[in-house]
Order: structure tokens, then sequence, then C-alpha cells
């Protein structure tokens, strides 16, 4: 039976003379998914993309792309993908199209119509010298490059970086309809909102380490909704803090915020024995339950750091 | 695989077509300068004047010690352009190609995207030092030509053969200079160090065989120096297997900087 593991990494560990790039990090991705590497900036996302396309040598552990070592058969590899640097650059003298088509080569393939509907789609200025636009300009002609050959897997690193909020929609469509083929898809950000609306599921890295591998929606499930009850009379405390799901109460004069895991409907008929004036009830994201998972992260860091 | 390599080549080649027509104008205007003197500088008696020098200094500056020969063209063109000034300014050509397919687009971030493609590393090393050799050829072509159509006008004494075995005489330098940048580039991503080397080397070589005229140690391992092997081959003619030697030693270098750039970390 054929393998349904894209991507692998197994306690994959790269050190930088004394710095640590990132430490046991072991992933398996799975055909059809859309996988997100999550952290801030310096945690290790670019680390991780750029030991799987061998592009750095692992201090120890493994990674593989479909099968093929990421280190010591990356050339068979790399066959039936499409990357995307986090900063794509490649002689600025040349136009887009001239890069486009000396990638085709390289690819043994020609300049196809695909590279042309996803130039249209993305507004890709191919006709100008590279060095004569912008950075999200650039973004984009590495995206067709990664894009136009159809490949089975798509690596991404910080692929919206550089494009205005109108591009970043259309390469979402762009994940949407990769994923709706059944390819599979690995992009690192820290856009928390483009991750929440592209990836099935998320790993959270944090200082080189895996905090956290889980699938978006149950880790939205797992995050507080923030809640926001405006009454004409101060609210009892008491009376919200007992309820199932309530981690916090904040009472401020005739406002309370409330955080609440799961089911909201005892707070609603709480709230409704009170005269109200406003009420808003926010829906959790990812960003919430990031920053949650790194607090935690960074306090067992801190603690570690204090034990050693 | 030849593919990728020979895209890669045609690619550079065009992409830096600009500086591969400053070299070969820069250098025929060279050649055509120096065969235009020789019919005023014929006239006087530089032989006379030059036997009186040590022929150790002599043979250092690419004088055949035997003969100086200036009183003929190519003696001439020998003397002052292939033996100094040609040998030593065309090295950085091969060596700033080699550094700009290599560490100069991995400082830049063209690696990353390169590679993505299924492109083995070597083939770049190996393409890089093919580019170098063909961009080597084009402007010592060109000066063949140049010195060939300059003469035929100015009515200066100067064949195919006596021409075209000194400018030939350049190639191996010029592969020696790119492959040991390819060798330093696969060990080192910062593309100074490569020229910085490779340029450094050639002087290196140059001042051993100059100096084997005066110092016993440098006279003992002046075979070891390509001038030592090129100031004969402009002089008498090129030595098929020592001209083929050091192309050998250029092909070596390149494997082994093309298994040390498979071996190391590439990019940021």
């Amino acid at each position: 039976m054929q393998s349904t593991t894209v991507i692998e990494t197994s306690a994959l560990t790269k050190w930088f003379g004394r710095h640590r790039g990132v430490e046991d990090v072991s992933l398996r991705i799975e055909r059809g998914e859309v996988y997100g590497l999550l952290g801030p900036n310096g945690a290790g996302k670019s680390t991780v993309i750029r030991l799987l396309l061998g592009m750095l040598r692992p201090t120890s552990g493994s990674c593989s792309l479909a099968g093929h070592d990421s280190w010591g058969d990356r050339v068979r590899g790399h066959e039936h993908i499409g990357v995307l640097p986090s900063e794509f650059a490649y002689e600025d003298d040349l136009t887009g199209r001239q890069v486009l088509r000396l990638f085709a080569r390289l690819r043994r393939t020609e300049l196809n119509s695909r590279a042309d509907e996803l130039a249209e789609r993305l507004k890709a200025d191919l006709d100008r010298p590279q060095k004569e636009l912008s950075r999200g300009n650039h973004q984009k002609i590495g995206l067709i490059i990664a894009l136009a050959h159809e490949p089975d897997l798509l690596i991404m690193d910080e692929p919206t970086s550089g494009l205005d909020p109108l591009m970043q929609e259309e390469f979402l469509r762009i994940v949407d309809e990769i994923r709706e083929r059944g390819r599979t898809v690995l992009l690192s950000s820290h856009n928390m909102a483009e991750v929440e609306r592209a990836c099935d599921r998320v790993a959270m890295i944090h200082e080189g380490r895996v905090l956290e591998i889980e699938r978006v929606d149950s880790l939205l499930e797992r995050s507080p909704k923030d809640v926001l009850a405006v009454f004409t009379s101060p609210p009892r405390t008491e009376d919200f803090a007992r309820l199932e799901g309530v981690s916090s109460v904040d009472v401020d004069g005739n406002s309370m915020r409330l955080k609440v895991k799961g089911n909201v409907d005892g707070v609603l008929r709480e709230v409704a024995k009170n005269e109200t004036t406003d009420f808003l009830c926010e829906r959790p994201s990812l960003e919430r339950a990031f920053v949650e998972l790194y607090s935690a992260g960074s306090e067992v860091a801190d603690a570690g750091n204090t034990e050693s | 695989m030849t593919r990728s390599i020979l895209v890669m080549v045609s690619q550079t080649l065009t992409v830096r077509r600009n500086s591969l027509i400053a070299w070969s104008v820069s250098l025929a205007a060279l050649v055509i300068m120096y065969v235009a003197l020789f019919p005023s500088i014929e006239k006087i008696d530089l032989d006379t004047l030059l036997e009186a020098y040590p022929k150790e200094l002599l043979r250092a500056f690419g004088f055949d010690e035997s003969k100086t020969q200036l009183d003929t063209a190519i003696g001439f063109l020998n003397t002052e352009l292939f033996g100094f000034i040609l040998p030593l300014a065309i090295v950085f050509l091969p060596t700033l190609v080699v550094v700009h397919m290599t560490s100069r687009a991995e400082e830049r971030g063209y690696l990353d995207a390169l590679f993505a493609a299924p492109i083995a590393r070597w083939h770049l090393i190996v393409a890089a030092v093919l580019t170098a050799t063909v961009a080597l050829a084009i402007p010592i072509a060109t000066m063949i030509v140049v010195a060939l159509g300059s003469a035929q006008l100015s009515g200066v004494d100067l064949t195919l053969g006596q021409i075209g075995g000194s400018a030939l005489s350049l190639l191996p330098i010029g592969a020696l200079a790119g492959s040991i940048a390819a060798l330093v580039v696969g060990a080192s991503r910062r593309h100074g160090v490569a020229i910085a080397v490779a340029a450094g080397m050639i002087v290196v070589f140059y001042l051993m065989n100059v100096l084997a005229g005066f110092l016993r140690f440098f006279d003992d391992i002046k075979t070891l120096s390509i001038f030592h092997h090129y100031t004969d081959w402009i002089n008498t003619g090129i030595n098929w297997p020592s001209f083929m030697a050091f192309l050998g030693v250029a092909a070596l270098l390149t494997v082994i900087g093309a298994a040390l750039f498979e071996r190391r970390d590439v990019g940021a």
C-alpha cells in the first residue's frame, strides 16, 4: 500500500555552532493536508523548511519529502514539489517572464497557460525587470514559479509577506483550490488569521521546539470565547463565576467581560436575568490559542532555564 | 543532468553579456593599440637594450632569454601584453563568473529559489566553471580576430598560429583561477573570500616564477607555477601535455569544490 505521509521529520535537530536552530522536531504531514508552521520570527519555522528542502544538513534526526531523504536524496524529492522561499529573489536584471521561462526549462517543461492564469489572478507584472518591482511583486513571481507546474506538494515560507490584503485573499483562494485537488501544502507564517483560514493542522513552534501539534478546529474549540455584557446596573460577579466553562470574570462598573470555553448557553441565560443594554460574543481565534500556548511555553522554558 | 547544466550556462552568459562585451572590447582595444604601436617600436633596437638586462629578470617577465624577439610582432605582443598584463587581468573574468553564479547568488538568496528545482548542487559548480571557461574563450577569440585584423591593416607580420598560440595559452590560467574560486565556494559562502583566494593564488604562482630567477628555493619549485609553463608556451609554442595537465588540475579542483558544496549548508 502506498504511504500517505508526504513529509516526515523525526527528532530533527539543527545547531548553528552554539546557537540552536531547531531541536527534536517530529512532524508527520499526510497527503491532502494544508499544514501550518506557526510561530513568531526567529522561532525556527524557516529552519525546519530549509532542512526539509535539503539546504541545511541536520545536526541529528532526519527528514524526508515524499519518502526521499531531504539531505541524501534531495534532487528526487524536489521533482514534484513547488517551493516559495521567504523572500523570493532571482537575477534582478531579468523580467518575471524570463525567470519563469528559466525555471520551466530547469524542470524540463515549457512556460504553460497555468503561469499566465496565475499571473493574471495575482496581477503580477511579468514584463518589467525585477529590480524595478516591489517586494510584493517579487513574491508574486515566486508564487507563480512554485505553482505553475502543478506540484503534488507545495512548501511556502511566509507566502503572503509583502502581498496586499486583496492579493492575500486571492492567495488563500488558490490554497483552497489546491486543497480541493487533494494536494498537500506546508506553509509557515506568523499571520494567525492566514493560518486559521488556510490550514487544517498546525505545529506551533517556540524557540526551536514544537509546543503543540493540533487540528485548527480543535485548537479553536479549546480556546475561550470573549464575552462582553453591559447591564443597566453592576452585575453580581459570583452569579457568572460559578457557571460551567467560565474561566474569568472581570467587572468594571456596569460592564462585564468573561472568558468562556465551550457552550455559552448558561452565560446567556444568566445575562438574560439582568436588564442588558449590550452583548457581544467573539468567536475564539487561533491568535488567542497561540498566545496562551506560547505564554505557557515561555513559562516552561523560563522554568527550565532557572533550574539549569 | 546535462540539460540543467546547459540551461544554467546559457542563462548566465545571457545575463552577463554586457560584462563579456566590455571585457572583449577592452582587451581588443589593448591588442589593437599594441599592434598599431609595433611598426614604430620595430625601428628602435630594443633587443640590444634588453640584452643588457639579467637573463633571469628577462625570463621572469616573459622574455625568451635566448632571444628577446622584440623585432617581431608576436615577440613584442608576448613581451608587452601576454607576458604580464593579460595573464594577471584575465584571472578576474572566470573568478567573477564563478562567484556570481555561486556564493554571490547564495548571499542574494538566489540559491533558495534555484535549488527548489530538482538540481544537484554539483551541477551548479560544474555549470559555473563551464560558464567561466566559455566566458574566457569569448574575449580570447575576439583578441585573436582583432589582432589579425589590425595586423593586416597596419601591415604587421602576424600569423594565426602565432597569436592563436599566445591567446590560447591564457585559457589554462583562467580555468585554474575559476576552479580555485569553485574550490573555495565549495567550502565558504563568502564571495569575497573566493575572489581573494583565486586572485591571490594566481599572483603567488606569478611571483613564484618571477622569484625563481633570484632565489634558489623558488627555482626548485618553479615547475609548480603555471607561469613557468605559460612563459614557455607563449615563447616556444604550446606544450600540449603540460597545457592539458593544468586543465586537468582545474577539473580536479572543480570536482573537489563540487563535492564540498554538496556537503555544506547553503543559504542563510
